[in-house]
């Protein structure tokens, strides 16, 4: 499947780390559940064997199998999520849009922008890979808008080319409204 | 000027009418169909008789509903504010000057994509008297899908959000170019960005 390819992905490429450490999230309540329930079952089943017969084989096929095709189907999923998620910094907006099922597109102009806001989560440090949030003034912003599963270099970079466009943006705003404000008062 | 923008040329299309009521009846049909299965083991509670007839009788009247949503709701993209007006009892009107809209959403759920909608989102980061507490506007849509989602998206404004949902996707796209344009072309002096 092709991949969502931008200007921006092109120069801050997303890790294909992502999507094993999207798999392994995703997977990882699932797999202590079910190892959960086959630990219980073993025990229970082990100790019934000889009235019940002999069930423990079947268990552990039937829950190792299940085991193994959420992981698959879970990793599937996070490939394509990879594959489709697009973002852009282009000359007036960021945009960003992800959801291969569903998909959903934010974007944002560098004005609105107020702040960028790097992290890792216990994962990302196992893996070596941020998150760059950049959120407006709005709640559904803060969760939409952001860049997850890059490496470092593509991290830095996507800051350094963020803020410079930001602060670029603000200033030369800053400087047509100043003999505007010289002619006319201020609105206060 | 090109003049001005309204619903007439990108509306919400009447198939959205049945969209916002499609997750309802699914629902219903599952719900039906669990009961049908306890009817034939005779198993019947009443509890859940009427729950499943308050629940069929309510999806007519949310048809109704969004399809007057649907008739009442008008936008115009005028050259410095973008002017909505909604209501089927009580008429509110809005006016948002493009500069201070933060960002710009178009989304597309599972019935969206099955009919080849999309919903375009505006939001400013109003905290006024046009925005009245989010999740009012929701009566029997259905959660879909996790909380990020939301509910079925009901047309119209409420909270620090305006809704176009059930433009065809190419008319979103156009509409979305639109507002971003009007919004290049009138920023506001001062800044909101904390950076």
């Amino acid at each position: 499947m092709a991949i969502a390819m931008s200007k921006t992905r092109e120069q801050f490429p997303l890790s294909t780390k992502k999507v094993l450490k999207k798999t392994v999230t995703g997977t990882l309540v699932w797999v202590i559940l079910l190892l959960i329930i086959y630990g219980v079952s073993a025990i229970f089943l082990i100790s019934l064997a000889e009235a019940i017969g002999n069930y423990f084989g079947i268990v552990t096929f039937g829950i190792l199998g299940t085991l193994f095709l959420i992981v698959v189907l879970t990793y599937l999923y996070q490939l394509w999520y990879y594959n489709v998620y697009f973002y852009d910094l282009t000359d007036d907006y960021i945009v960003i849009k992800k959801g291969p099922i569903t998909p959903h597109e934010i974007t944002i102009p560098y004005e609105r922008i107020q702040d960028v806001y790097v992290d890792q989560d216990i994962l990302d440090r196992i893996f070596g890979l941020y998150d760059v949030h950049l959120s407006s003034a709005t709640i559904s912003s803060g969760m939409a808008a952001h860049i997850d599963g890059v490496e470092k270099p593509a991290a830095d970079g996507l800051r350094a080319v963020l803020l410079e466009t930001i602060s670029k943006r603000i200033s030369r705003n800053r400087g047509q409204s100043i003999p505007q404000n010289n002619t006319t008062p201020s609105a206060q | 000027m090109d003049g001005v923008i309204t619903e007439q040329n990108y509306p919400v299309e009447g198939i959205w009418v049945l969209k916002s009521i499609l997750g309802s009846l699914i629902a219903l049909l599952v719900f039906g169909s669990f009961y049908l299965i306890r009817l034939r083991f005779g198993i019947n509670d009443n509890d859940t008789n009427f729950y499943l007839i308050v629940f069929a009788i309510f999806i007519p009247f949310y048809l109704v509903y969004s399809a007057l949503r649907r008739a009442t709701f008008h936008y115009s993209i005028d050259a410095k504010f973008l002017n909505l007006q909604q209501g089927i009892l009580n008429k509110q009107q809005r006016h948002i000057p493009y500069g201070v809209i933060q960002n710009v959403f178009v989304k597309q759920d599972l019935f969206d994509r099955l009919f080849g909608l999309a919903s375009l989102t505006l939001e400013n980061a109003s905290m006024g008297a046009g925005s009245q507490q989010e999740g009012q506007t929701k009566l029997f849509g259905l959660t879909l899908s996790n909380k990020k989602q939301q509910r079925v998206e009901m047309v119209g404004f409420s909270g620090n959000k305006v809704s176009i949902p059930g433009l065809t996707k190419q008319n979103a796209e156009v509409l979305k170019g639109i507002v971003l344009q009007k919004m290049k072309e009138n920023p506001i002096e001062d800044s909101q960005s904390g950076l």
